[in-house]
C-alpha cells in the first residue's frame, strides 16, 4: 500500500510537469532545451528561484521557444559580464504585466543588458573598488533608464577626471557616486539629459564634494516640488547661479532636507499619492500621515508625504499630507 | 493503513507550507501606501518591481480612490493597471520603460 501511494505521488508530480509542457504548446524536446538552458543558468550562478519565476511567467504568457531561449541567453550574458541580471529579468516581468508582445519584451531585455553594460563600462573607467564600480554603474544605468542620453554620463566622467587630481581617492569615490545620483534624480524629475549633466558638471567645477552634491540633489527635488516649477526651469536657474559664481545651496538659504517621500502636484485634480509606512531602525524610516487621504481639498494637492524615522538616525519627521486644504507633503528633516 | 495516510497528510502539509513560504516573504518593516485616483474604474491592480510586477490587489478606499500598501526597503518602480490598461499616478519621479511608456519610481533616501 505504501508503495502504491508513493507511485501515485510520483505520477502526480510527473503529470504536472507534462501538463506544463502541454500548456506551452511545445514539444517535449523543445521544453527540454529550455530546461537545459535554465539548468545552465543556475549552474553558472543565476538565482534559481528568479530563473524559475521568469520561465514560469513566460510559459504562462505563451512565449515561443525561440523567445524564451533568447531571453535566457540575454540573462546569461548579463550574468557572465558581471551585470545585475535581476534587472534584465525584471524587465521581462514588467513587460508581461503590461501585456507587451513577447518579441518586444525580449528586445527590451537586451536593451537593459546593453544599458547596464555601457554604464558599468563607464564606471570602470572611473576607477575605485569593485563595490564602488557596482554602485556607480548602477546609478549611471538608472540615469540612462530614466532618460539620460548615452553621452551625458561620459560628459560627467570627463569632468570628474578633471577634478580628480584635487581630491583624495575616498572623497572622489563618494563624489562620483553622488554626482551620478544627482544627475539620475534630475532626469527622473523631468530635467533634460543635457541640462542634468551640465548642472552636475558645473557643481563639480565649483568644487562640490559628496556632501554638497547630496544636498544639491535633495534640495533640487524639494525646490521643484515646493514651488511646483518646471524642473527644467529650476535647473537652468541653478546653472545660471553656478555660472555667475554663486551657489544654489547657499543662495536658497535653507538647510537641505532629505525626504523619503515627496509631495506632488495633482495637475488633473486626481488624488494619487504616496505615504510612508512604519519604517523603523533603518535610518530613514517613515511614518507618513499624509497622502492616502489626499485629493479631497485644495484641488491639486494629491500627494501627501511624511516621513519619520522611528528608529533611524537620519529619519525624517513629517506630517503631511494631502488631506484637504491644499496641503503638501511634510518634509522630513 | 492509518500510518500511511498520516504519512501522506504530513507530506502534503509540508508541501503546502513550502508553497506558502515562497509566496510571502516580508522584506522589512518599511511600508508605503500608494494611492490612485481612478473614478469609474472597475478593476484596478498594482504592479511593482519589488514583487516582480505580479499584479497585486488594490483596495478601494473611497469611491474612485484606490490604495495599496507596499513593503519594501529599497527603491522600486511601479504602475497600476486600470481596467486592463497601464496607468501611472501623479508620481514625481519616472523612468522610461523600454516599451514606449513610463513607470513611476519610489525612491528611498538614505
Amino acid at each position: 500500500m505504501k508503495i502504491v501511494c508513493k507511485i501515485m505521488l510520483t505520477w502526480m508530480l510527473l503529470t504536472g510537469a507534462a501538463h506544463a509542457a502541454d500548456d506551452l504548446g511545445l514539444s517535449v524536446q523543445t521544453t527540454q532545451r529550455v530546461r537545459l538552458q535554465a539548468q545552465e543558468m543556475v549552474r553558472e550562478g543565476v538565482d534559481s528561484e528568479a530563473t524559475e519565476a521568469m520561465l514560469r511567467s513566460m510559459i504562462h504568457h505563451r512565449f515561443e521557444e525561440r523567445q524564451i531561449l533568447r531571453a535566457q541567453e540575454i540573462v546569461l550574458a548579463a550574468h557572465r559580464n558581471g551585470l545585475p541580471e535581476t534587472q534584465v529579468m525584471l524587465k521581462a516581468h514588467e513587460g508581461m504585466a503590461k501585456h507587451v508582445p513577447a518579441d518586444r519584451i525580449v528586445e527590451a531585455m537586451e536593451m537593459v543588458r546593453s544599458r547596464y553594460a555601457t554604464a558599468f563600462e563607464i564606471a570602470r573607467t572611473l576607477g575605485g573598488g569593485e563595490l564602488q564600480q557596482h554602485h556607480v554603474g548602477k546609478a549611471i544605468a538608472e540615469g540612462l533608464t530614466a532618460g539620460m542620453e548615452v553621452g551625458a554620463p561620459e560628459t560627467i566622467a570627463r569632468q570628474i577626471h578633471r577634478q580628480g587630481a584635487q581630491k583624495s581617492t575616498q572623497i572622489l569615490d563618494k563624489t562620483i557616486l553622488e554626482s551620478y545620483l544627482a544627475a539620475r534624480d534630475m532626469v527622473r524629475l523631468g530635467v533634460s539629459s543635457q541640462t542634468s549633466a551640465d548642472m552636475v558638471c558645473q557643481a563639480l567645477e565649483s568644487g562640490y564634494d559628496q556632501t554638497q552634491m547630496n544636498h544639491l540633489r535633495n534640495r533640487f527635488r524639494v525646490q521643484v516640488q515646493r514651488t511646483q516649477s518646471a524642473p527644467e526651469v529650476v535647473a537652468r536657474q541653478w546653472m545660471q547661479q553656478f555660472k555667475q559664481g554663486g551657489d544654489p545651496l547657499t543662495d536658497a538659504g535653507e538647510e537641505p532636507t532629505q525626504t523619503r517621500q515627496r509631495s506632488r502636484s495633482g495637475h488633473d485634480g486626481s488624488s494619487d499619492g504616496v505615504s510612508g509606512g512604519n519604517g523603523s531602525g533603518s535610518g530613514h524610516g517613515s511614518s507618513g500621515s499624509g497622502g492616502a487621504s489626499g485629493g479631497s481639498g485644495g484641488g491639486h494637492s494629491d500627494q501627501g508625504s511624511g516621513s519619520s524615522g522611528s528608529g533611524g538616525s537620519g529619519g525624517g519627521s513629517g506630517s503631511g499630507g494631502s488631506s484637504g486644504g491644499g496641503g503638501r507633503g511634510g518634509r522630513g528633516k | 493503513m492509518t500510518g500511511i495516510l498520516r504519512e501522506i497528510v504530513a507530506l502534503w502539509i509540508v508541501w503546502c507550507l513550502m508553497g506558502c513560504a515562497r509566496l510571502d516573504m516580508p522584506i522589512s518593516n518599511n511600508t508605503t501606501e500608494i494611492v490612485l485616483s481612478a473614478p469609474g474604474a472597475r478593476q484596478v491592480t498594482f504592479a511593482c518591481s519589488c514583487k516582480r510586477f505580479t499584479p497585486q490587489p488594490v483596495v478601494q478606499k473611497s469611491p474612485g480612490t484606490w490604495s495599496v500598501r507596499v513593503h519594501s526597503d529599497g527603491d522600486f518602480s511601479y504602475f497600476f493597471i486600470v481596467d486592463g490598461r497601464v496607468r501611472l499616478p501623479n508620481c514625481a519621479l519616472k523612468q522610461q520603460d523600454d516599451f514606449g511608456d513610463q513607470s513611476c519610481i519610489f525612491q528611498f533616501d538614505p
